[in-house]
């Protein structure tokens, strides 16, 4: 009983909340008492707090292993904004000089996020070997798993480290494990006692909603009528950059009540920061973006989450439609469908991973390489430019040919026959991803072709049973957006003279105005 | 379009003795003597690292589209259309609002300060300390720490100090480049717009927001610098930095031994560089400090002869002034002329 006072004492304490979400707390509790943790809990249930409080409570510091260098780097400004100092994060874009700096001040982290690629540098392994881990955290544990919808062979390593740091505790977080993925990722860290802490996913308070159209064209003119109807927080979904920016400038034109911006990983840091700090100030009603956006930001009143194009697995539509509706009112999440944007993901697919052709030419590369007497080239530029790889293409390559003794290091190593059969199970494992992947993508393209309830369909491979939806279920249970009277929010507009402009902000806080 | 203007207006001084890549290394301001001695030659020192983001590629882009639309020669020369065309926008353009090789160095850290200073303080005078801050460059955080502890005892007075002052000095500008201005500030629950956004507000090209963000600085800057009993506020971010004038820190190097007499040639010895590194130096100074004295390695026979060639071949190209004057004169001697004399009396 004392014992979790003094829980959500620290809890406001550190982080300025009177109490915990739900199964923030039990998982926190296990991972005091030294437990290994997997804890599978919807996007936007606060994943994070369940080892941000931990590291302030360990003696010693917590790594977390996060796939996404942009996301890593968002939290930890995000901490940093909140006060919790104590935090890094560790990434092969770092300036080789603060990196080894910072490997130097390692002890005085709390929170050290790392990149997985990162990891694998004996170096940092070095340093980190010489302090204190209490805790270690996999973030988006799916990666672990090659069922999982991101699988990222680097993920694969984690075991060894985890030895070699020896055997911290382990929190597995993910959003989006199925049953096998679960299953996966227990195996895989080898530490059966491991406590399952899995919560449900489904939305009560997300209604869902398909429209087939034709094309695009006919896409915008529904656009158009939602926001000439509402206006609330809002997110659009693409598939590409390009079309991101596209849409938005022509959805400014016509919607010029809207305050629109786009959104994508192509953009510079400070610019994203920017956007997304303008949304959550409600300086912004509509965001068009790619799955870039979203991760990390915690805005409650998102009313309404658009697919322009749908996404290449379940996995990914539930993490996005999950940013719809946290305050828990109504809110809803349309998909717009034509036939034609099923080729766009199977061209994706096969744009991360390497063609056969294009094998043929880096393992003829490698071998010419190696004839010269070179080595493998250490920038990403470089490597781009003798393989015409691009760095996720690389970094998948570079896993299978260390795994086949091809390469180690930067060094090449040849034997002829080794090679010949190398080729040929990195040829086979390559053509299982991608018959992986479409297999995910079918799973997408018939749930938005499914005549039955979309909700208990798009549930059905992560949980048993769906609780009973608050409000409208779905389009195929009768929901129409003629029913739908959501609050509109109003947009604080800050028309005015650039003199009342300046004194708004400057003086803000004064009596007089 | 400024930057377009400033091209065409770069092509036009250099009129083919320089390539491309100078019009970059000059807005991008690289420091080297060969960069700052072309601005002075070729009287572009108010574009002297004026644009340090822009890109080789954007350049080359922007050059043939102008070349497209007939405003450049396929030699970078302007034709005819281009000259009108630069004539024309002159009011627009507002080129004398740079002053790049005054305050390029300068410029890019009052900006960052002043932005970040302005959501520091607002945040802070609503007691909201969460915020991310807007420019995260080790360097300006690390001031705004130091600055803060000392300011905030009377952060409310100091907010409506920078609020007088950029009030007063908003109003030197047309509406459209305040209310781009103001639009860049962010502050308490108030996010200032990208470049991209700006670009969209006001309807000018993406690649002109860094500019006339930075014609502005520079407008500003030199008002403060010369007034700042009436700019206490603004001032007082800057006044730990000295407005550093000699480019490299070696050059200031050579500079303090000129000052004990040395020569050049023992200035080469105590240093350990090569002489004509400090010949380089040399030109730097002369550049930035009238009271060079040019004399001292130039007869002034010799000047005139330089000067004399120049006019008669109607080039700054050393190579050709090289081969048509007295042999006995050096590459150095010609630069040093035209670095100081020529350029001075150019503009007399």
């Amino acid at each position: 009983m004392n014992k979790q006072k003094t829980l959500e004492s620290a809890l406001y304490k550190h982080f300025g909340y009177k109490t915990f979400r739900t199964g923030q707390k039990k998982i926190i509790q296990d991972i005091i008492k030294g437990n290994d943790v997997l804890g599978v809990l919807p996007t936007g249930t606060g994943k994070s707090l369940c080892y941000q409080l931990p590291a302030k409570l360990l003696q010693g510091a917590t790594i977390v292993v996060s796939p996404l260098i942009s996301l890593m780097i968002d939290q930890v400004k995000q901490l940093k904004a909140s006060q919790f100092k104590q935090v890094i994060a560790l990434n092969s874009f770092m300036d080789p000089i603060e990196r080894k700096n910072v490997y130097l001040q390692l002890h005085t982290y709390k929170l050290i996020y790392v990149s997985p690629e990162l990891l694998q540098q004996n170096d940092l392994i070095v340093q980190l070997k010489k302090i204190q881990v209490s805790l270690f955290v996999i973030d988006e544990a799916h990666c672990i798993s090659q069922w999982g919808h991101e699988f990222r062979p680097d993920y694969l390593k984690l075991g060894e480290i985890i030895q070699t740091l020896h055997n911290p505790t382990i929190l597995a977080l993910s959003a989006t494990a199925n049953h096998d993925v679960q299953n996966d990722i227990v195996t895989f860290i080898g530490r059966p006692k491991m406590i399952k802490h899995i919560y449900p996913m489904d939305r009560t308070n997300i209604t869902f909603s398909i429209k087939e159209i034709t094309n695009d064209r006919e896409k915008v003119e529904v656009l158009e009528k939602l926001f000439n109807r509402y206006h609330f927080p809002a997110l659009i979904y693409f598939s590409s950059r390009q079309s991101t920016e596209t849409i938005s400038s022509i959805l400014k034109s016509k919607l010029p009540n809207q305050r629109i911006a786009f959104y994508h990983g192509g953009m510079e840091q400070v610019d994203r920061i920017a956007i997304q700090q303008q949304f959550m100030n409600n300086q912004l009603d509509i965001i068009c973006c790619t799955s870039a956006f979203g991760m990390g930001i915690n805005k409650k009143n998102i009313r309404l989450v658009v697919h322009f194009h749908f996404p290449p697995q379940i996995e990914s539509y539930i993490q996005e439609i999950g940013r719809a509706g946290r305050d828990g009112k109504s809110s809803v999440a349309i998909l717009l469908y034509s036939k034609k944007d099923d080729f766009l993901p199977t061209k994706l697919i096969k744009k991360e991973l390497p063609a056969t052709e294009h094998l043929h030419y880096v393992f003829r590369k490698l071998q010419q390489l190696y004839r010269e007497g070179e080595q493998i080239p250490k920038t990403i530029e470089q490597l781009e430019n003798i393989f015409q790889l691009g760095e996720i293409q690389w970094r998948f390559l570079r896993y299978q040919l260390e795994k086949h003794a091809i390469i180690e290091g930067n060094k090449i190593y040849f034997n002829e026959d080794n090679w010949k059969v190398s080729f040929k199970l990195i040829q086979d494992f390559i053509d299982e991803r991608i018959s992986i992947k479409e297999r995910k993508l079918h799973e997408m393209i018939d749930w938005i072709n499914e005549k039955n309830c979309l909700r208990k369909s798009l549930y059905k491979s992560f949980q048993d049973s769906i609780n009973e939806p608050i409000y409208e279920c779905c389009s195929n249970c009768g929901f129409s957006f003629i029913d739908w009277k959501p609050e509109n929010t109003e947009s604080d507009k800050s028309f005015g003279t650039w003199q009342e402009k300046l004194q708004t902000l400057l003086l803000i806080g004064d009596s007089n105005d | 379009m400024l930057l377009e203007g400033i091209l065409l207006k770069c092509c036009y001084n250099f009129q083919n003795e320089r390539t491309p890549s100078a019009v970059y290394h000059l807005l991008n301001g690289k420091k080297s003597i060969q960069t700052v001695q072309d601005s002075h030659i070729y009287d572009l020192k108010s574009f002297y690292g004026i644009y340090k983001q822009i890109s080789k590629r954007m350049i080359d882009e922007k050059l043939n589209l102008l070349v497209k639309h007939h405003l450049l020669t396929k030699e970078f020369i302007p034709t005819a259309d281009g000259v009108k065309w630069l004539l024309k926008n002159d009011d627009l353009l507002l080129f004398e609002g740079f002053n790049g090789i005054k305050y390029h160095t300068i410029a890019p850290v009052f900006s960052d300060r002043l932005l970040l200073l302005i959501q520091t303080l607002t945040n802070s005078k609503m007691q909201h300390l969460s915020f991310i801050p807007i420019i995260d460059t080790p360097p300006v955080l690390y001031w705004m720490k130091n600055y803060y502890r000392k300011i905030r005892s009377y952060e409310t007075a100091y907010l409506k100090g920078i609020y007088e002052e950029l009030k007063q000095l908003l109003g030197d500008f047309s509406e459209q480049d305040a209310n781009l201005f103001v639009d860049r500030l962010s502050g308490y629950r108030t996010y200032g717009k990208t470049s991209h956004q700006l670009s969209e507000s006001y309807q000018i090209n993406l690649s002109d927001v860094p500019l006339v963000w930075i014609r502005m600085i520079h407008h500003i800057l030199s008002v403060v610098y010369s007034n700042c009993m009436n700019y206490p506020a603004l001032h007082s971010i800057i006044s730990d930095i000295k407005n550093k004038i000699l480019i490299t820190h070696s050059a200031q190097q050579t500079f303090n031994l000129l000052h004990k007499n040395y020569s050049a040639e023992e200035i080469a010895h105590i240093r350990n560089l090569k002489l004509n590194t400090i010949y380089d130096h040399m030109v730097e100074i002369a550049l930035f400090d009238q009271s060079f004295p040019t004399t001292m390695y130039v007869s002034k026979e010799q000047q005139d002869e330089i000067i004399c060639t120049i006019k008669r071949m109607k080039t700054s190209a050393l190579k050709q002034i090289k081969e048509n004057v007295n042999e006995k004169i050096s590459y150095f001697q010609i630069r040093l002329v035209l670095a100081t004399v020529y350029n001075s009396k150019q503009h007399r």
